[in-house]
């Protein structure tokens, strides 16, 4: 076996790949070869690094909350909806439930959903750190060019994009379930309206929050109100 | 909107199946996630998501002979799929793919070597960052998480030459990112 012939069968080697004549083979060779022992020597490093990587645990109750969090949405988007606004149109061929979560959690201590109803919905989020709010749409088939729209009260911002307080877009929607991610931004305490539309033409379904800057680590969801 | 928060209790106790056949898989699932995404949070989310696409399916998971891999393999797909709205959405793009190393216990090393390793860990996770998404999720599931070739074959339905011409590209594309560094 020749150097060439050899490191381009490192990685097969290392992937158990190679027969037991070919491995006898590569073994003569590296015995000799400085090189290509130097070679071997590094691939092997770095997958015996790969394989090493850290993976942090997920966070305390992930599994139980995260199966909670699914039963509950599909509680939502299976289920035929009888609210009015959702009737007809776009709104029944686009939203059948819209679930909201923080990525961190917003629900209570045992992963139940809030469902107390005021009128609009309340999400919390704590000066100067960034939350990752999610919406979720559910559609029942693929929507093109779907008009998205963002109008953020005065003390929140998404982030990278400073000062905007309405953001449009357009976007398709698959079928099934949406997740849209805003990074959003606290500025001051205060408490204001956050509204989302979506929708095509003149047929739009919008939803409203409270943002309301509070005390780090707390957070409350709400029923969103659909309008 | 009353309906749909009252549906949602309703339904509470409704998931039994869905968690029986799941649970045992959603730690394996996680993991990948993370190789995925680099980040516990987007692990999560990843996870979180494919749990509510799938929750309907509960009476066609049960009929899955090796569950495991085909939840893997939706894993993937699904995290392909949300890497290239990320791509196509200006709202996503805000966000942009973190590169997080987050903190892990190191056992049976002392701090100049817990320090050495975390060094040479986020250069290698930066590195595995440069990948595109193809590749960095097939390092992620051979190199990282141990799949086998036959194993990748069968669940991304790619011939096994072609992984290994793709993973052979990703590997060297690894090393000159680790070499420039």
């Amino acid at each position: 076996m020749q150097c060439a012939e050899l490191q381009q069968h490192i990685d097969d080697r290392l992937d158990d790949q190679l027969s037991e004549m070919e491995c006898a083979a590569m073994d003569r060779h590296l015995e000799h070869c400085a090189d290509c022992r130097g070679a071997f020597a590094e691939e092997k490093a770095m997958r015996e690094a790969l394989m090493d990587m850290p993976v942090p645990d997920a966070s305390i109750g992930f599994a139980a909350r995260a199966l909670r969090r699914a039963a509950a949405a599909n509680a939502v988007s299976h289920h035929p909806v009888r609210n009015r606004a959702f009737m007809g149109g776009f709104a029944a061929a686009l939203v059948a439930g819209i679930v909201l979560w923080f990525v961190s959690g917003v629900v209570g201590p045992n992963g139940e959903l809030a469902t107390s109803q005021p009128q609009l919905a309340e999400l919390s989020i704590s000066l100067y750190e960034t939350r990752r709010v999610k919406l979720s749409f559910n559609t029942p088939e693929n929507m093109e060019k779907v008009r998205v729209s963002l109008v953020l009260p005065e003390h929140v911002e998404l982030e990278g994009y400073p000062g905007r307080k309405q953001i449009a877009w357009f976007t398709k929607l698959h079928k099934g379930s949406n997740v849209l991610t805003l990074p959003l931004s606290a500025l001051r305490s205060d408490k204001g309206i956050f509204t989302v539309k979506i929708g095509t033409g003149e047929e739009q379904e919008t939803m409203q929050f409270y943002l309301n800057v509070a005390k780090p680590g707390f957070s409350t969801l709400e029923a969103p109100k659909s309008a | 909107m009353k309906n749909i928060f009252s549906i949602w209790q309703a339904r509470k106790n409704s998931n039994s199946d869905f968690e029986e056949l799941v649970a045992p898989h959603i730690d394996r699932l996680y993991r990948l996630g993370y190789r995925f995404s680099g980040t516990r949070h987007d692990a999560e989310d990843l996870v979180q998501e494919l749990l509510v696409k799938l929750y309907p399916r509960s009476k066609e998971l049960n009929n899955i002979e090796k569950l495991g891999p085909w939840l893997s393999k939706s894993l993937y797909h699904l995290f392909i799929d949300q890497a290239r709205r990320v791509t196509n959405s200006p709202v996503a793009l805000a966000e942009g793919i973190g590169i997080e190393l987050e903190a892990v216990a190191c056992v049976n090393a002392g701090p100049d070597e817990y320090m050495i390793r975390q060094q040479q860990f986020a250069r290698l996770e930066n590195a595995l960052f440069t990948l595109n998404f193809d590749q960095r999720t097939l390092v992620a599931m051979h190199d990282m998480e141990g799949y086998t070739l036959p194993e990748l074959s069968s669940m991304l339905d790619t011939p096994l030459g072609t992984l290994k011409s793709r993973l052979h590209r990703a590997r060297a594309s690894l090393r000159e990112q680790l070499a420039e560094k």
